[in-house]
């Protein structure tokens, strides 16, 4: 497992676009963990979701109307 | 927002399209982005069909709600650059299908609540379509990113609003009002008015989207959003049923046709163009009042595709649809579907290990 976070860009994307981006990510396996950037309030709130659904923690952090986003896998 | 707010939101939103009834708008059609846009389009005399002529404050009330929240919330953002000239084209097509279903997927789910068997053919036509999307999104479709833009660009679309609001409210000579028709059926300016401006409100604060439903279903097994649209549903139905509303039936519907296959394909067109846009109408008018300048060209597109529809008898009316709508009907399909495949693209660059993803 890699020690850097797996970073995806999803700022100005149209719904449900960020969303299936984590997903796929989410759904490759590669990593436990993902941080990721957007500056939707609504990718925000869906790619939280999504990812508390799939068994991640989720950490965010407004920077000016960005989100800092960190899904951690949770240990099982 | 949580479950129960969007239950809220939903159950408000159906009670509140069928009191603007009781208040004198046109029967089963309390709230309707599509046929209140093509009204707009009437009353500014971008068309003359004079049933179909009046500037209504709801949509004025959806921008302007929005718009007023949005900022309260600080989530007032301007963005734009998202494939904006496409936008405004899927907005049209999506305007000519609702036109020839004769409602937007909010009045669908309004006219299933008051026994419109009809608009359950059109839900079936509405999730074909949204499944259309879902297959190009899967492809890897996207209109690319928005982009931040100085403020002054998202105060056009509630301009505009406010706009509306005072040329109805002047009634200067060169505003139309109809005489007869579902134009000339309205509730008082100010009931609309705070109607409009509780949903937009409401919409913006609870994501409701009536497209986002199935297609997060469909995409990602989500549910989340149909909890709000089987609300609104609900909502509508219970007061339907108070009311005595409630009418089981395919034919003898008000503004409606019981042409099947032109309420599914009708629908379809919807479905595909509002999952190709990222919204259903209602929640393109109202990211447009929340700073999205390309949800603000879908919406423009949407006014210049009802004005279109009926300078050119591309509309249907309750005996069914013309041979000219049902051609601009196989255009609008062609143009989505060659759009889907046009901006589809592989992900195989998204994500990448280690470093910002996606270029695109």
């Amino acid at each position: 497992m890699s020690d850097r976070p797996f970073h995806l860009d999803v700022r100005g994307l149209s719904c449900p676009e960020p969303v299936l981006r984590v997903k796929k990510a989410l759904d490759s396996g590669l990593d436990r963990q993902l941080s990721v950037l957007t500056d939707s309030h609504i990718a925000l709130e869906n790619i939280s979701r999504l990812a508390r659904y799939a068994g991640f923690t989720v950490k965010s952090e407004d920077q000016d109307g960005q989100y800092c986003l960190l899904l951690c896998k949770l240990d099982t | 927002m949580s479950k129960r707010f969007l239950v809220g939101s939903g159950l408000l939103l159906g009670l509140l399209g069928v009191l603007l009834v009781r208040f004198g708008n046109p029967a089963n059609m309390g709230i309707c982005v599509a046929c209140f846009v093509r009204d707009i389009a009437g009353g500014l005399g971008l068309h003359r069909a004079a049933a179909v002529q009046y500037l209504r404050p709801e949509i004025s009330g959806f921008i302007l709600g929005s718009f007023l929240i949005a900022l309260f919330a600080r989530e007032f953002k301007v963005r734009g650059g998202s494939s904006p000239l496409p936008r405004f084209f899927i907005g049209f097509a999506i305007m000519l299908g609702a036109l020839i279903f004769l409602g937007c997927p909010l009045r669908m789910l309004l006219r299933l609540a008051a026994g419109d068997l009809n608009a359950l053919i059109g839900l079936f036509g509405f999730i074909s379509g949204t499944g259309a999307g879902v297959f190009f999104l899967r492809r890897g479709f996207s209109l690319g990113r928005a982009y931040p833009q100085s403020a002054a660009n998202g105060l056009f679309i509630p301009a505009i609003a406010l706009g509306l609001l005072l040329l109805v409210s002047l009634a200067p000579v060169f505003i139309f009002f109809s005489e007869s028709g579902p134009g000339s059926f309205r509730a008082p300016f100010m009931i609309s008015l705070a109607a409009g401006l509780l949903a937009g409100i409401t919409v913006q604060r609870s994501r409701l989207c009536q497209v986002g439903c199935f297609r997060d279903l469909m995409l990602l097994g989500d549910p989340h959003l149909l909890n709000g649209s089987v609300a609104i549903l609900a909502g509508a139905f219970a007061l339907n049923l108070v009311f005595g509303y409630v009418n089981i039936g395919f034919s003898g519907q008000p503004v409606a046709h019981t042409a099947a296959q032109w309420n599914f394909i009708g629908l379809a067109i919807v479905g595909l163009g509002a999952t190709l846009l990222g919204g259903c109408p209602l929640r393109q008018t109202v990211m447009a009042g929340e700073g999205d300048t390309d949800a603000g060209l879908a919406f423009l597109g949407m006014t210049a595709g009802a004005a279109f529809a009926h300078n050119f008898g591309l509309a249907a009316g309750p005996t069914g649809v013309p041979v000219a709508g049902q051609a601009a009907a196989f255009f609008s399909v062609i143009f989505l579907l060659g759009l889907g495949f046009a901006f589809s693209a592989s992900q195989s660059n998204i994500p990448i290990k280690g470093g910002i993803a996606s270029e695109r």
